[in-house]
């Protein structure tokens, strides 16, 4: 959008721009709308915005240990993402960047994996992890899940197209892979880690079934698992599903306000030390 | 960054360490028995509550409450497969079959006297039972179905609550007016089965599912007609999750819904003025049972202990605790008797457990419900299929399914 | 050492951790579930299995319904991975102006994504209801009101909008993070050069975005063609109305779970496997690409050594 821009064009433009917002924030505002309504105006279609209140959300609070469901899921996601990113944009890298033996069989490998149904694998998996000792522990809510192919490919596709002078110039330099992949390569990578980061954090965040299978106790409960303990068999109400909805998005959309600040537009050369 | 990461593989590590070292403690020398129940926190308080009381008696048992969020039988199924169950869990009669047939559980026969045996409703205890008439489960409670109507909807048009298939028909076509149909039904094999019995039909014979029995399409036609004539609807055609949201809203004006719409009544529409009465009936009276009991693994280490501790939780006491709680209804005549003094509004859905139906299609029971689910679409949305052609496609695919087991 | 070497041992250094949590935790089970596919295994009575060799693979080829649920499958992928790449990269490029807002912009572009499937389901109930707003505002348009959970024809394509609304987000962010890598430059000179923004975004930021797409549309179609949280929710794990929703997923899911039948769910996902696996084949351009791996595209190459030299010069 420049100054040249013909009027209609910025018209049309913000139209659809602001359009779409409503489109993908409506949901969003319904639900919370529904989080604040009492259970019994919660299954109507209507709008009323005359008695709202935060009371589904205290009882939500006051009744459950929900606190600790909240730091079982921050210490799993945040171990998960930091590891877990580590190791897939170095693997990343290697993969795009070094002609090593095997790599592409380790490339169509991860590829491969992203196409098992995870509903297939989860029977096994769970007997592993049993053997392991991993059931009802942190360590077997995090270490299984480092390993995330869909990072792996992303971190690949980002460093495939990097500009291949830079490297051949840090050679040149002398510098070890070692210092060409942390001084050179991830400083550039910035805005593809920042995205693994929320995917994979998200990923973390989100991740039900095998937590589900893996966690045995109430105190172990991450948000989701704790979430989905609350629904009675028969029926839940709306209402409390929404505010349990809302507990569990919005950490999710303060870290990508908070990540969101790295997506600069275009690579400025001043943004380079 | 690389500082930071560092302290969180030490915290995880050592933090892992810390409860893998807690897990495999075991220092003392009590009996752990694990037992396993739905995630709903009113139930776990109920267990949990009970599992006190138990420890305080005995000392040298330890039991640890494992409930168990989302669906329930796909986490047993896999624990099994691993060989990891835990020793006592729930076992709804809708899935005892398939783990009777697998030789999952181990027999609890020797559990209750006759005097005991005797204070259950027989209706109940037979979904647990294997071919071989071995008793592997003791219900712990139950629920049944029952026709609900709104008060005021039946006595402004001067209608008494319908007792039979013509009179609720003639009820519902009366009171399909103003934006208001008379019925709500869910088109689904959990509903629509006490209408099979009262017709004479049945859903079982042998431990075989003989869904497309005659009686059975004979009253799914009667079913279905009142869908497409217009004096019931679905609670999807009017718009809502499901019929308490349609009969809470006065969309409707009876609807066929289990003892635990009650609950949600008040919270839903506390002011409503609503009755229930049985289903109406054709032949003979009939209404249906959802149980649940208690079973054991028949890997249990402490097969001995776990049996004392299904018997505490089903003893006459404890289903008082159930019997108090009003939610589902406690197993045994003598606090079923309590439960119809606490809740007397809730004492019709007691009465019908002698002619409740079971909810039990055998070793692939969620393969019925489902084909009978999609049998019942089919006839709903499609005017050019018949009942029977639907039935009977559904019953070769069940027939199938069996095949394979 | 020689280069060779030593480009062997910084690559293994570097994919040996991922390679050996991918050998235990994901390869070994696999391989567990590929030969089980093989057996007659009852996962309540696994002591009675059989090897049965292909006969789970023969009854699956010869199952009218899982042909239905492959039917339904690929028709949701081959509408969906199309329209949401292209929504995504549009959302991307505006949420990357510098335009008023653009904070709220990413963040209501992103929202979607972050909503847990129950929450957004329940807003779908609401939003296509016979009686809802989406039935309303189409009416507008002149449309017959429909009811899109119970109607077969209808079913599918709710899942399809339901799974474009709430993968745009994650999508977009993989494009905003593409976009950083174009130069502003590059925008600057076509400007100079004449182009309008519509030119320089097919000629310029649609070709040097070439990984990222690729990315997008493999993981969408890997995705896609492995629904099945839309499809249970909005069925409520039937695959109803009519087997309108059942997708291969799904299909597998109650065969395994349903009826205990692991070695059968594990021969359906192996057939998943070899249907998108051959699809991915297909995707001819993707796999060309390992030739010039060394090489940037052309454009991209004469930008990034211009941006290179740049930056030996500032740095």
């Amino acid at each position: 959008m420049d100054k040249s821009t013909p009027k209609f064009m910025k018209i049309i433009f913000y139209f659809t721009t602001i359009g779409y917002a409503c489109i993908a924030l409506f949901p969003f505002f319904w639900a919370f709308y529904t989080s604040l309504r009492p259970t019994k105006e919660a299954y109507k279609l209507n709008f009323d915005f005359s008695n709202l209140s935060f009371n589904t959300y205290i009882d939500l609070i006051i009744k459950n240990d929900i606190s600790k469901w909240y730091f079982n899921s921050f210490f799993i996601a945040i171990s998960v993402t930091i590891l877990g990113v580590i190791l897939s944009t170095m693997a990343g890298y290697a993969l795009a960047r070094i002609n090593f033996k095997g790599r592409n069989i380790v490339f169509m490998t991860i590829l491969g994996i992203m196409m098992i149904p995870g509903q297939i694998t989860m029977i096994p998996q769970y007997m592993l992890l049993n053997n392991f000792n991993f059931v009802n522990t942190y360590v077997g809510l995090i270490i299984p899940f480092l390993f995330n192919a869909f990072n792996i490919f992303m971190m690949r596709q980002f460093f495939l197209s990097f500009p291949v002078s830079l490297e051949e110039a840090a050679e040149i330099d002398g510098l070890s892979r070692k210092k060409i992949f942390f001084q050179i390569a991830l400083p550039l990578a910035k805005p593809a880690v920042t995205t693994i980061i929320i995917m994979s954090f998200m990923g973390s965040w989100n991740n039900f079934l095998m937590p589900n299978l893996l966690i045995t106790s109430r105190e172990m409960y991450t948000l989701p698992v704790g979430m989905a303990s609350l629904n009675s068999q028969y029926f839940s109400f709306p209402n409390q599903t929404m505010a349990g909805a809302m507990l569990l998005s919005i950490p999710m959309v303060i870290l990508f306000l908070i990540c969101q600040r790295y997506f600069i537009e275009g690579v400025t050369t001043s943004g380079i030390k | 960054m690389k500082k930071l990461s560092f302290l969180f593989i030490m915290t995880t590590l050592s933090l892992g360490m810390v409860a893998c070292s807690s897990n495999s403690e075991a220092s003392s020398d009590k009996v752990k028995l694990t037992v396993a129940t739905y995630s709903d926190p009113f139930e776990v308080d109920i267990v949990t509550q009970q599992a006190e009381a138990y420890m305080a008696d005995n000392p040298d048992v330890e039991i640890i409450i494992e409930p168990i969020s989302g669906d329930f039988w796909e986490v047993l199924k896999t624990r099994m497969v691993s060989n990891n169950e835990p020793d006592i869990f729930y076992m709804d009669i809708f899935q005892a079959g398939q783990f009777i047939d697998a030789e999952k559980l181990a027999s609890l026969d020797d559990l209750l006297t006759g005097e005991d045996l005797a204070d259950f409703e027989p209706a109940l205890l037979n979904g647990f039972r294997g071919q071989d008439e071995v008793l592997y489960g003791i219900p712990k409670d139950f629920s049944t179905l029952a026709l609900y109507y709104n008060k005021a909807m039946l006595a402004e048009a001067g209608l008494e609550p319908p007792t039979t298939w013509a009179e609720l028909e003639k009820v519902a076509k009366a009171l399909t007016k103003d934006g208001v149909v008379g019925l709500s039904l869910q088109n689904g094999i959990d509903r629509a089965q006490p209408f099979f019995y009262s017709n004479g039909g049945s859903m079982m014979k042998d431990g075989v599912p003989t869904f497309n029995d005659p009686k059975n399409i004979e009253a799914y036609e009667f079913w279905i007609g009142l869908i497409k004539d217009g004096y019931a609807q679905t609670p999807q055609q009017l718009g809502v999750g499901w019929d308490g949201d349609a009969f809470a809203s006065e969309m409707v004006a009876m609807t066929i819904e289990g003892n635990w719409m009650v609950n949600s009544m008040l919270e839903l529409a506390p002011d409503l003025e609503y009755g229930v009465v049985p289903i109406p009936y054709k032949e003979k009276p009939a209404s249906m049972q959802f149980t649940v009991a208690y079973s054991m693994s028949k890997n249990t280490d402490h097969p001995e202990e776990a049996k004392d501790v299904i018997k505490f939780l089903t003893s006459s006491e404890q289903q008082q605790i159930v019997a108090d709680a009003g939610r589902s209804m406690p197993s045994r005549t003598t606090a079923l008797e309590e439960f119809k003094t606490n809740w007397p509004e809730r004492a019709v859905f007691a009465d019908l457990a002698p002619i409740a139906s079971e909810f039990n299609y055998g070793v692939i029971s969620s393969t019925v419900v489902d084909e009978a689910a999609k049998a019942m679409e089919k006839v709903l949305l499609d005017d050019s299929v018949t009942v029977q052609e639907a039935f009977d496609t559904a019953q070769a695919n069940i027939d199938k399914a069996l095949s394979k087991q | 050492m020689d280069k060779k070497t030593q480009e062997n041992i910084d690559g293994w250094i570097m994919v040996a951790p991922v390679v050996i949590l991918m050998l235990i935790f994901v390869i070994g089970p696999a391989l567990y579930s590929f030969i089980l596919s093989f057996q007659d295994y009852n996962m309540l009575k696994p002591d009675k299995s059989e090897w049965i060799l292909f006969g789970n693979y023969q009854e699956l080829l010869s199952d009218p319904n899982f042909y239905q649920a492959l039917f339904n499958t690929l028709k949701y992928s081959l509408i969906v991975v199309p329209v949401q790449t292209a929504i995504a990269l549009l959302l991307a490029t505006v949420a990357n102006q510098k335009i008023k807002g653009k904070t709220f912009f990413r963040v209501a572009y992103y929202i979607p994504a972050v909503t847990s499937a129950v929450a957004s389901a329940a807003m779908f109930m609401f939003l296509f209801n016979t009686n809802g707003i989406a039935n309303k505002f189409l009416g507008i348009f002149g449309f017959q009101a429909v009811s899109w959970f119970n109607d077969p024809t209808y079913a599918l394509p709710l899942a399809m909008i339901m799974a474009i609304w709430s993968t745009v987000g994650t999508q977009m962010l993989v494009f905003l993070a593409g976009l950083q890598d174009i130069p502003r430059e590059v925008y600057e000179a076509s400007a100079i050069d004449g182009a309008s923004s519509a030119r320089s975004f097919w000629s310029i930021t649609v070709p040097l975005l070439s990984e990222k797409t690729m990315f997008v549309v493999i993981v969408g179609m890997i995705g896609t063609l492995q629904m099945f949280d839309q499809a249970f929710i909005i069925s409520g794990g039937t695959g109803g109305p009519l087997g309108s929703t059942t997708t291969v997923v799904l299909y597998l899911y109650n065969k395994a779970f349903g009826e205990n039948r692991l070695g059968y769910g594990s021969a359906v996902a192996v057939g998943l496997f070899i249907v998108i696996f051959t699809l991915t084949l297909l995707q001819q351009s993707f796999f060309k690409e390992d030739d010039d791996n060394y090489k940037p595209k052309r454009l991209g190459g004469k930008i990034s050594e211009r941006i290179a030299k740049r930056r030996k010069v500032n740095g």
